[in-house]
């Protein structure tokens, strides 16, 4: 095997006799120059030079000396005369040409190539007219699962943590005697509910992640970016900045880092700059909490209408920034290759699944954990009457600093410092708003339920939790059929949680003077549109500047208010 | 080669037809990066789908989304049918 690769390499495949001839002059030379012989071989080294790869011709000419540079510089020379400009393409032409009569002779091929499986699936999912609304059904179906389905695991989660985890931590508290003081409301109204708050989620961050590896995994990904071609256009894209997008509703830091696999830098600001729009799976939680409160029966296209928002307010930026600070520069071609279709396999598909959880996670125990620290610290902390840890939450440095904020927000109908407070924690991470919410709301709701009253034993619980966990699996079998659009599930009132959510309802309602669901998707469309996290921006900034990253920060916050300001003064002027 | 007269871009071929492809048009560096994703003249290719913006096509084996500029600079013959 190995004697006919090398007699392959040497007798049949030439470049044409100038080449050839400078080629193995240059060979010659570097094989007897030692410090570049002994780092690469010289033939290769040569055809790399004559191709022009600046990396290596900077180390011929510093490890190989003025000689060998001189010696390059004369080959170059006397080949530009004889290819011009080209002598890359004609190096490259004729390794192709090469393979292409070997491949000619050795494979053989039916006359008429047979149409494959993936042609014709291909000749339906990507169909000029049934691309487009297929790909909506898909992403339809995805957001039905992330929601109806999975649910029920999020209420099942949600007590267990607010329940039995929270006693049993603040039984462990006892034991060391920690319990009665401001140890144990850190632990337990800090940390269990900020952190508690958000984890609850990851029912629904599993279900988004399965639902996009299979797509990735059997190659309609890249479907969906050939049919949204068109689409992207209006956004002065091409369907390969689709990907990044696509990636964008996973999360917006590694989407902006895709970017680099656009193939000029203006295709790659816009696309970064457009990428924060499609909602991140960190908003969704939010959608969540606050859907299921205002709108338990209408949840699933609630949260798919603020994807399509997202969607809808990319391509009018896109459109926009294209013609103005964009217009003169003209984007690169279109070029994808598209894999055949495959069965996904469920080992790749965990992968990915518990990949991306996992890092999720972990950002719970750093970054939420640390915000919900300081978020109970400034809970604790008091301005008006009461005692560290002991505030009445109006009165503490939290609801000081949060007031500050709140002016901007009056005129859309959620000026409280509760929510504004939590958007401000949310340029953290926007799942915080979450933690935050469930922090500040929950400590005015907690007195009712406070854990620790029932003296239920372990057994007790975990019976508890088994059983809840049953009943989350039977409400969400029964949610499939919803899927397609028969509701088998009546929409029966939230059981769980119903203390913060009575809370937030109440808040909206009192801020928006009596629109509260008015108010609450205003709200929607702010978190969904608002400034990026901080990791986002710094992406940002790491990969196109720090205008750009200022663009982005003022840009959509100023995109947020006044498409919350339309929502909720236009909703006013329709219902009001 | 073929004459040049004969060939049409592949943009206007339509779906399913076998070409050969005989020349591509434009830049340099345009025939450069296409001939670095296969395609060489003498190959075949054909169109699978057209989205109203690109055009799916099959290169050998490999399947590629091309945008119209692109597909207009492909410049290929259309095979008879049954003919290799």
């Amino acid at each position: 095997m190995t004697t006919l690769e090398m007699s392959f390499h040497q007798a049949l495949f030439r470049y044409p006799p100038p080449i050839e001839t400078e080629l193995n002059r240059l060979a010659e030379l570097f094989a007897q120059t030692p410090a570049l012989a002994d780092a690469y071989p010289p033939r290769w080294l040569a055809i790399q030079a004559l191709e022009g790869d600046e990396t290596l011709i900077s180390d011929i000419r510093t490890l190989g000396g003025p000689a060998v540079a001189a010696a390059l510089e004369e080959s170059l020379n006397r080949l530009r005369a004889i290819y011009g400009d080209d002598l890359d393409v004609v190096l490259v032409d004729q390794r192709y040409r090469f393979v292409h009569t070997i491949a000619t002779q050795a494979v053989r091929r039916p006359a008429t190539p047979p149409v494959t499986l993936s042609d014709r699936i291909d000749r339906v999912v990507t169909n000029r007219w049934l691309g487009i609304p297929i790909f909506l059904v898909v992403m339809w179906v995805v957001f039905k699962l992330t929601t109806d389905v999975a649910a029920p695991f999020v209420d099942w989660l949600d007590s267990v943590l607010s329940g039995p985890v929270s006693r049993w931590i603040g039984a462990l508290l006892g034991l060391f005697g920690a319990n009665g003081g401001w140890v144990e409301s850190l632990v337990i109204d800090g940390v269990a509910a900020g952190v508690g708050g958000v984890l609850a989620f990851v029912p629904v961050l599993l279900t988004l992640y399965f639902a996009l590896a299979l797509l990735e995994d059997s190659g309609y990904m890249a479907r969906a970016a050939f049919v949204m071609d068109r689409l992207m256009r209006a956004l002065g894209l091409h369907g390969k900045s689709f990907l990044p997008m696509i990636v964008g509703f996973g999360c917006s830091v590694p989407a902006i880092y895709a970017t680099r696999t656009l193939d000029n830098r203006r295709d790659r600001i816009l696309t970064g700059l457009l990428v924060p729009f499609m909602s991140c799976s960190a908003r969704l939680p939010v959608y969540v909490l606050i859907a299921m409160i205002f709108f338990p029966a209408h949840a699933g296209q609630v949260i798919f209408g603020l994807y399509l928002t997202g969607i809808v307010v990319a391509v009018g930026v896109g459109a926009l920034l294209q013609r103005t600070l964009f217009h003169r520069q003209p984007q690169a071609p279109f070029v994808l290759e598209l894999p055949p279709y495959r069965m996904p396999t469920l080992r790749n598909v965990w992968q990915q699944m518990w990949e991306r959880t996992s890092s999720f996670i972990r950002k719970a125990g750093t970054i939420i954990l640390a915000t919900s620290i300081v978020v109970w610290l400034l809970l604790a902390i008091p301005i008006g009457e009461g005692e560290f840890a002991d505030t009445p939450v109006d009165q503490s440095a939290f609801a000081a600093v949060a007031n500050a904020a709140t002016p901007v927000f009056t005129p859309l109908g959620f000026g409280r410092w509760e929510t504004s407070g939590a958007l401000v924690t949310g340029l953290i991470a926007k799942e915080v708003v979450v933690g935050t919410l469930a922090q500040v709301y929950g400590g005015a709701a907690g007195d009712e339920g406070a854990p620790g009253d029932e003296a239920a034993t372990l057994v007790d619980d975990l019976t508890g939790i088994a059983g809840g966990f049953a009943t989350a699996v039977g409400d969400a079998v029964r949610a499939l059929p919803g899927i397609v659009g028969i509701n088998l599930v009546e929409a029966e009132e939230e059981p769980a949680a119903e203390g913060l959510a009575t809370a937030i309802r109440t808040g909206f309602m009192a801020s928006s003077g009596g629109h509260g669901a008015l108010a609450a998707l205003a709200f929607l469309v702010f978190v969904l549109l608002y400034t990026p996290c901080v990791a986002a921006l710094a992406a940002n900034r790491h990969e196109f500047g720090t205008p750009w990253m200022l663009v982005s920060l003022f840009g959509q916050f100023a995109i947020a208010w006044l498409a919350a300001f339309i929502v909720f003064r236009g909703g006013l002027m329709v219902w009001g | 080669m073929q004459p040049h007269n004969q060939s049409i871009p592949l943009m206007y071929v339509g779906q399913g037809v076998r070409t050969r492809l005989v020349c591509i048009s434009g830049s340099q560096r345009t025939a450069y990066r296409l001939a670095e994703l296969g395609f060489v003249p003498g190959i075949e290719v054909s169109v699978v789908a057209d989205s109203g913006s690109a055009l799916m096509v099959a290169v050998g084996d490999a399947r590629l989304a091309l945008g119209y500029p692109l597909a207009q600079a492909l410049l290929v013959t259309v095979l008879e049918k049954g003919a290799s």
